[in-house]
């Protein structure tokens, strides 16, 4: 699989949210630049072609990483820990996405450094809105250091 | 008073050496009068025995005279008694005699005396042998004259002397007994002192029997005080960290059994003081403010438990010597009880997020879908069916407000949150536009302008939430339902009611009401949890407000809510 053109990676382990995701992307034009995972260690994975993903170019960057915080197996913190923790990695921003408002999360994932928080919300057109809106920010106006 | 105490046995001390200075000068006073009275008394006797003898003298002159006249010897008789009387007299005389001078005047008057006998005894005799011549007896009468006039001249000298003397002693006298009413005045003062003084005594000494019984009572009280209180009690030496006393309390604190265990003892000698991070800072405290309040800190008993107390120390002297005074309360089961709440606590805070996530995400795929069915395929549905669609996207999202408001109140329980000026105009309308859902022509909802008040604003908006949904839930079936929202002011409270002619409740069951799960109407009637009124009656509580209702069956049901208008930061 060519994984070339991949500069989203979005980890989230409900089929739901990633499918309502997915579609709001899709709508700005964004659904071939993303690459959908459906849990932390899968992400990890990927980030450092491994298992499935041994065929991916480590050197290709990625722009943005989405990542849910509940998800089995490796969990977002986890996820995000080790991305903040890694030379090569760091700086690629980090945004998360859940559905906890409590307050303890927003800390802790600033703490481990996440460039940006966002609460999934229920109403459908906020939701869609906030996932557009985040990802052309990143994506578009938001220059990553490596590329300057 | 005190002061006074001390000059008293000085006082008392001086007064009876003035006693007794007073008793020996009387007594010398006394002895004194006596010789000066036995003086007088000596005076008049010589007195008298001169006046006796002039009339001796003067008896002699006559009966010599008359002998001499008449010839007859009876005549002599009185002559002769007289001499002998003289005699008599001189020799009484010579023994009150207390000068040479009287004595001279006394041997003078005796050559006298003896020159009248002797010329007196050659008269008599001539007489009797008839040879006594006219010249013999003018001679004789004339000596005899001047004799007599000699010894009166005496008598007279002696009596005046004696007089003279006798003024003399009387004035004396007269001054020894003034002198001596003074000094019985100033007897009777000194003593009158003296009694005053032992009664001041005897006061004080029975008042000092009552400040000691006072003294004891109160001592008896205070190491009843401290022995029996329920908080540990120590006092401690600063210098070497000694325990000095403690009370029973303390005793059973570090599960000993006797004093003996711990009096004498230091605290690092009980090894009962465990490392504490904050000691020095403490110690500090103590040193600087002389106080420390209510200090958590641990200790370790004689049985190797360790114990949390809650103690404030007092740093205070006794004799001079820096000590602490120590009440401890053994706070160990409550700090027991409150990691056990922490722990609750904690499961609680991550049941919420756990529902708070669980939840939301089954809604969000509801309203997401919902939305892609009408944004995707709103050309395959008719406006009915996009209706449907419309309302299904509005109450998922009301549900998932409602999961956020419980999951908010729930924490509200837990945490502080800050308190906001309300304005209930706003938020009522906003809660019947949200529970009418357009529904609008059925009801006639009557709003009066209320106040605003000081709440935590999620809270109160759940009151109106859920007693306006009750208003229109228990109304609905009626034809003309009426539904009035107002306030009132009374006793330093805002009163709020929601009024509605709905169907009411019978007020038997008024005390099931706001139950948690209590419903006074079936599922089928009415729907809902039964939580509804139990949340109200929780939030404000919080606010320092009571919640009721007033309702009569099928007439309809008011309810009342009352938030004090003084609310501040204290919710």
């Amino acid at each position: 699989m060519d994984y070339s053109e991949i500069e989203i990676l979005f980890a989230e382990d409900s089929m739901d949210d990633a499918a309502l995701t997915i579609r709001a992307l899709k709508k700005g034009g964004l659904t071939n630049k993303l690459h959908h995972v459906i849990d932390g260690a899968e992400a990890l994975d990927f980030l450092y072609c491994k298992g499935a993903y041994t065929d991916r170019n480590i050197n290709h960057p990625l722009k943005l990483i989405m990542l849910d915080l509940k998800m089995p197996k490796v969990s977002g913190w986890e996820v995000l820990e080790k991305v903040k923790g890694d030379p090569l990695l760091k700086s690629i921003p980090v945004v998360i996405l859940t559905s906890s408002k409590e307050d303890p999360d927003i800390k802790k994932c600033y703490e481990l450094g996440a460039n940006s928080y966002i609460v999934k919300p229920v109403g459908s057109d906020n939701f869609f809105q906030a996932i557009k809106a985040l990802s052309f920010y990143w994506m578009i106006s938001n220059q990553p250091p490596h590329h300057l | 008073m005190k002061r006074l105490e001390k000059y008293i046995p000085l006082l008392f001390l001086t007064l009876c050496c003035f006693l007794i200075a007073i008793a020996v000068y009387i007594s010398i006073t006394l002895k004194e009068f006596e010789k000066t009275s036995a003086e007088l008394e000596t005076t008049y006797t010589l007195i008298n025995l001169n006046n006796g003898l002039l009339s001796d003298v003067l008896s002699i002159e006559a009966s010599v005279g008359e002998f001499l006249l008449v010839g007859d010897d009876s005549f002599l008789k009185p002559y002769y008694t007289s001499i002998a009387d003289i005699y008599k007299r001189l020799v009484a005389f010579e023994k009150l005699a207390r000068s040479g001078e009287e004595r001279s005047i006394i041997d003078n008057f005796k050559k006298l005396l003896q020159a009248r006998e002797i010329s007196t005894g050659k008269v008599i005799s001539r007489h009797q042998r008839n040879i006594l011549s006219i010249q013999d007896e003018i001679a004789f009468s004339y000596i005899g004259k001047r004799l007599s006039e000699k010894m009166k001249s005496t008598v007279q000298k002696i009596n005046g002397t004696e007089l003279s003397l006798l003024q003399q002693r009387k004035l004396a006298n007269n001054s020894s007994a003034n002198k001596f009413r003074i000094i019985i005045i100033i007897l009777l003062i000194t003593i009158f002192n003296i009694i005053l003084i032992a009664i001041i005594i005897i006061n004080i000494q029975r008042q000092k029997r009552h400040l000691t019984a006072e003294l004891e009572k109160s001592n008896n009280l205070f190491s009843s005080i401290f022995e029996n209180n329920p908080a540990s009690i120590a006092i401690s030496r600063i210098s070497d960290n000694v325990i000095l006393k403690a009370n029973n309390s303390f005793i059973q604190l570090m599960d000993c059994s006797s004093n003996d265990e711990i009096i004498g003892k230091s605290a690092h000698d009980l090894n009962m003081v465990l490392e504490s991070n904050d000691a020095d800072e403490v110690a500090k405290k103590i040193r600087e403010n002389h106080f420390s309040e209510n200090q958590e800190t641990l200790i370790k008993t004689k049985k190797g438990k360790t114990k949390c107390t809650s103690t404030s120390v007092i740093y205070f002297d006794i004799d001079n010597d820096p000590c602490l005074f120590s009440v401890s309360i053994d706070i160990t089961a409550t700090k027991n009880a409150e990691e056990k709440l922490m722990a609750a606590n904690r499961e609680l805070e991550a049941f919420s997020y756990s529902v708070s996530h669980d939840l939301r995400a089954p809604l969000r795929a509801i309203n997401g879908y919902t939305s892609i069915l009408i944004e995707d395929y709103n050309t395959v549905l008719d406006a009915e069916g996009v209706g449907y669609l419309q309302s299904m996207l509005k109450s998922s999202k009301m549900m998932g407000n409602l999961i956020d408001d419980l999951l908010a109140f729930s924490r509200l329980g837990r945490t502080d949150v800050p308190l906001a000026e309300i304005n209930m105009n706003t938020v009522v309308k906003t809660v019947i536009e949200e529970q009418l859902n357009n529904n609008t022509e059925k009801y006639a909802i009557k709003i009066h302008e209320l106040p605003s008040i000081i709440g935590q604003t999620v809270l109160i908006k759940q009151v109106w939430v859920n007693l306006i949904s009750n208003a229109i839930k228990y109304s609905q079936h009626k034809t003309d339902s009426k539904i009035e929202i107002g306030s009132t002011k009374k006793d330093g409270l805002t009163i709020f009611y929601v009024k509605d002619n709905g169907v009411g409740f019978d007020m038997q069951y008024y005390n099931k009401l706001f139950g948690v799960f209590q419903r006074l109407h079936s599922k089928e009637e009415f729907e809902g949890t039964g939580i509804g009124l139990a949340i109200v009656q929780k939030a404000i509580n919080r606010h320092n407000g009571t919640v009721w209702a007033e309702s009569k069956l099928n007439e309809g049901t008011t309810f009342f809510f009352s938030i004090p208008i003084s609310n501040n930061k204290t919710i």
